[in-house]
């Protein structure tokens, strides 16, 4: 049988050359399959389907317009923040699954934010080289997934109950970029700039620190601050596929941790991406791949024929996955903007009554969409309960938790002591569609005594807010 | 030689100096919008008009900047081992032999063991998340957005 020449495959080990550019293609591939919901981008809107249930394995945002699945560190900490509720079993298994099939062969190969990263770091500018000092560094990143990802949710969750991803909320770039930057870049959420402020301006220079470390030095954010590289490192030794020695060829020359660009002290630890750099530059060809049981890539016997079938069927997945996720759809808005009417509605309240728009002609109305599981909707709330004790006869609220509930928000409110009335949006998003409601909570909207709109954004509100737009309703 | 070391280093500064003046900037938003809302509560301390106007006086650095980058990426050298681990020597990592063996292509039978628990064990997991509900907590949370998660308040 006769094996094709394949310059990117020496004796069936993948070269340095083959190796990078298919690390390249695949991590551009993953970038493309994660965020297939191109026409969020243009719509201004993020992907609300159904396969947003499946994490992804790489840091990829879920409120990227063009995202189609969860983040993993998000969901972990949202998880971790709702411990008190619900053991987050499924995003822990997933963890657990994808760091033992592939440790940190995730970050080296299908992870957006290292792509970027690579990307950033081909700027042509002077260069910081790995050191003791950098290795020492790379334990930052442990400090924050214990810190920021996995204490501080844990702290608000179970002692506050309250929701506080604090890894998402202070640090993470890719939410600032995709999400943040992705969202505010398109003319149609103008609104957004409404919300921004300390909180954002913080991120964005956090962002921008991350992004000229990664143009200085390689895979900064990867090598120390990431915290979802730090997790996966802890099953490298375990992992199923990834770059690992053969013991019986090595000669201990240390020429692969020599070219490493990781932190690494040794091939296949925790600080390994298993970009496969290595495997070439061993003089003994003692690294290669492996798919577990000692099995090399080389020793498969693939044939360039079957690696090209194999990439054959991976670009029809992802044909068929950006022709799926970007099928036009009719999204006209039934909403109201400023200075027009909303359309009348009725909701049954979780009191037993049923709040009437019509009936609300006269007074201030106040219409506050919200949910449990969103830190910001919980924290304004007591705002919107002490303005409805000051003018209780003068205003009609009704505070409207989305229809998707996590946990019964009758309870909720119960135990907070609120009067506000609260409600629960039907299954069709019927109060939703008619205030214009987007998929970012909290979105307050605020009609005058003539039923007007006057007030309708996304964001949190202050105390003073609300008593400045009660003023303004009442001019 | 030099004239590409020449290059790096005002490859360096700009990028240094783009980053410091677009936080400058963003802080110098941040403080006269602040100033702003302190007056009126309900006033943005973000408008698009104060962000261009505080941002376009960066774009012909930044315009610079992708000039000699893109020259840089033609026709300046291929920074090979400029990552390099400089103090590492071969001696060093000879000791660490304990550590090359401990992460072998051929893994042991404690390894394959472990591994095997923890597959099990991911899918029970998995399996327990989807019958708990906590498969349906992330994808509500991945399709209604808290707007502070993604940095903006």
């Amino acid at each position: 049988m006769v094996r094709e020449k394949d310059s990117s495959h020496s004796n069936g080990v993948p070269t340095v050359t083959g190796c990078t550019t298919a690390r390249r293609l695949m991590q551009l591939y993953s970038a493309l399959l994660y965020n297939a919901h191109l026409k969020g981008f243009i719509e201004g809107n993020i992907y609300e389907g159904g396969t947003k249930f499946a994490c992804v394995p790489g840091l990829n945002c879920y409120s990227c317009p063009g995202a189609i699945g969860a983040c993993p560190l998000g969901s972990l900490q949202n998880a971790l923040g709702s411990a008190g509720h619900r053991a987050g079993w499924y995003v822990i298994g997933i963890l657990m699954l994808y760091g033992v099939l592939l440790g940190r062969t995730v970050c080296g190969w299908l992870c957006p934010v290292g792509f970027v990263q690579e990307l950033l770091y081909k700027i042509p500018t002077l260069k910081i080289a790995k050191s003791r000092f950098t290795r020492l560094f790379s334990y930052v990143k442990y400090l924050i997934l214990t810190v920021f990802t996995i204490l501080i949710p844990l702290w608000y969750g179970l002692w506050h109950d309250i929701p506080m991803p604090g890894f998402c909320k202070f640090i993470c770039p890719a939410g600032t970029l995709e999400g943040a930057v992705g969202l505010l870049s398109n003319p149609v959420n103008a609104g957004m700039f409404s919300m921004l402020g300390a909180l954002f301006t913080g991120k964005f220079i956090i962002m921008l620190a991350i992004g000229l470390a990664c143009v200085l030095c390689y895979r900064s954010f990867c090598r120390f601050l990431c915290p979802l590289g730090a997790l996966y490192g802890l099953f490298n030794h375990f992992n199923v596929i990834g770059v690992k020695v053969d013991s019986n060829l090595c000669n201990h020359c240390g020429k692969c941790v020599q070219s490493c660009h990781m932190d690494v002290r040794c091939v296949g630890d925790s600080e390994c991406i298993s970009c496969g750099e290595c495997v070439e530059v061993c003089p003994q060809k003692a690294v290669a791949f492996s798919l577990g049981r000692g099995v090399r890539v080389g020793d498969t016997g693939m044939k360039a024929s079957t690696r090209r079938w194999g990439w054959g069927v991976a670009l029809v997945v992802l044909f068929v996955a950006l022709l799926g996720y970007n099928i036009p759809g009719n999204n006209e808005s039934t909403g109201y903007e400023t200075g027009q009417h909303l359309r009348d509605f009725k909701i049954q309240c979780l009191n037993g009554k049923e709040f009437h728009l019509a009936d609300t002609r006269g007074k201030v109305v106040f219409i506050n969409l919200w949910a449990t599981y969103c830190t910001p909707c919980v924290q304004e709330l007591p705002y919107f309960d002490a303005l409805y004790r000051a003018h209780e006869g003068d205003i009609a609220m009704v505070a409207v938790h989305s229809s998707l509930t996590t946990d019964s928000p009758a309870e909720y409110v119960a135990k907070k002591g609120w009067i506000i009335p609260f409600a629960v949006d039907t299954e069709e998003d019927l109060v939703w569609a008619v205030v214009n409601g987007s998929s970012t909570i909290p979105q307050t909207i605020v009609l005058n005594r003539k039923g007007e709109v006057i007030y309708n954004q996304a964001g949190s509100v202050t105390a003073e807010m609300l008593a400045a737009l009660y003023e303004r309703a009442n001019q | 030689m030099r004239g590409s070391k020449l290059y790096l280093i005002i490859q360096t500064a700009l990028c240094v100096l783009l980053t410091v003046q677009l936080a400058a900037g963003a802080v110098s938003l941040y403080r006269e919008g602040a100033a702003r809302r302190a007056e009126h509560p309900l006033e943005w301390i973000y408008t698009s008009e104060k962000a261009a106007e505080k941002f376009t006086p960066i774009a012909p650095i930044f315009f610079v900047f992708l000039c000699l980058t893109a020259m840089g990426m033609f026709f300046t050298p291929t920074q090979r081992g400029a990552a390099r681990d400089r103090n590492q020597s071969a001696g060093a990592v000879k000791n660490n032999r304990a550590l090359l063996a401990s992460h072998p292509l051929q893994p042991g039978k404690t390894v394959r063991r472990v591994r095997t628990a923890l597959i099990m064990a991911a899918i029970v997991l998995i399996v327990a998340g989807v019958l708990n509900g906590s498969a349906r907590d992330v994808f509500y949370k991945a399709v209604k957005i808290c707007t502070e998660c993604i940095g903006l308040g």
